[in-house]
């Protein structure tokens, strides 16, 4: 595949440099603990816990959120790039770029909810609590799914 | 520094019952890791925003309202010291002489270290504090040195396999 000849993709799997593979992929983990950890920090305000963080200040979170999604996406894409033919043909692969898509467009709704809310107004509704449960069992999925492309996938990991 | 003697204690704990046990089903490990995942995710949130807002970010958040969240935290730290005991009494001789995994146990100290002291010294200070007071240095200094180090014990983590010799 075209991807995994390219310059940085042979650098990433060939180097054999700590700055290349295992930094990637700590990016990519470091990245996944902010991203999901906002998430689920915002998920639990909406189901009810911490109720007295008022949801409109709670906003700012969502930079850090997308900061983390920044850096493990980009980080992502390289680790993909370096090794596209055997990733691009693993199912599990796909069932984590589909919980991560689905994950994603579950915290754009989310964002905009908690943006909108005032200090008093209702916000633990039951659409709410829908969306963030959601919001924790997809990212939950999109990490099950990508600690199992390490045993699910056919060759070298 | 000890590396023969935590070589022989790694080999002797290779051979224990529970050690076995862990190595005796595959999907343990994996099952495990995933665990440790969600942990970790969980951790760095709860505790990672309680850590910004101690450095004086997220000001319009009350600190006091931000202490549910703590236990989640703690959940979390629960899960990974769990899973990641399973992972060393698997196959300790991945781990005891792993520079890596020195490392993470320095930072998991620095981290337990850091909070036993804010707490101790400067906790009651928490309760005193109105909520458009600025952040004492003291606190400024806990946050930044907690998240620092748990972001050190993810990172030393996640190099176990290429700077030590963990898989």
């Amino acid at each position: 595949m075209w991807l995994e000849s390219t310059g940085i993709a042979t650098w990433v799997r060939e180097s054999g440099s700590v700055w290349a593979y295992p930094t990637v992929l700590a990016a990519h983990t470091l990245g996944m603990s902010v991203l999901v950890g906002a998430n689920a920090v915002v998920d639990l305000r909406l189901l009810g816990v911490a109720r007295g963080v008022p949801l409109g200040p709670l906003a700012a979170i969502f930079r850090g959120l997308w900061a983390g999604a920044v850096v493990s996406g980009v980080s992502g894409l390289l680790l993909f790039a370096a090794d596209a033919s055997t990733k691009g043909a693993t199912p599990v692969f796909l069932v984590k770029l589909a919980c991560i898509a689905a994950a994603v467009l579950v915290a754009r709704r989310v964002q905009r909810l908690v943006r909108r809310a005032d200090l008093a107004a209702p916000d633990d509704t039951a659409g709410a609590r829908v969306l963030a449960a959601t919001s924790l069992l997809l990212w939950a999925g999109a990490i099950t799914a990508g600690r199992l492309m390490a045993y699910l996938t056919p060759g070298p990991t | 520094m000890f590396v023969p003697e935590l070589e022989r204690l790694a080999a002797w704990l290779h051979e224990t019952a529970p050690s076995q046990w862990v190595r005796a089903w595959p999907w343990t490990w994996a099952i495990c890791e995933t665990l440790h995942f969600i942990g970790l995710s969980l951790l760095i949130g709860c505790i990672g925003v309680l850590d910004l807002r101690l450095m004086g970010w997220l000001r319009r958040i009350p600190l006091a309202a931000l202490r549910p969240l703590v236990p989640y935290g703690i959940a979390g730290f629960a899960i990974n010291a769990v899973t990641g005991l399973v992972f060393v009494v698997g196959t300790p001789e991945q781990y005891l002489t792993n520079v890596a995994f020195g490392m993470k146990l320095v930072f998991l100290v620095i981290s337990g270290l850091n909070v036993l002291y804010f707490e101790t010294r400067h906790g009651h200070r928490l309760l005193t504090l109105a909520d458009d007071d600025p952040m004492p240095t003291a606190f400024k200094v806990a946050g930044a040195v907690s998240l620092g180090s748990w972001l050190m014990v993810l990172y030393w983590g996640r190099m176990l396999p290429y700077i030590g010799n963990a898989f």
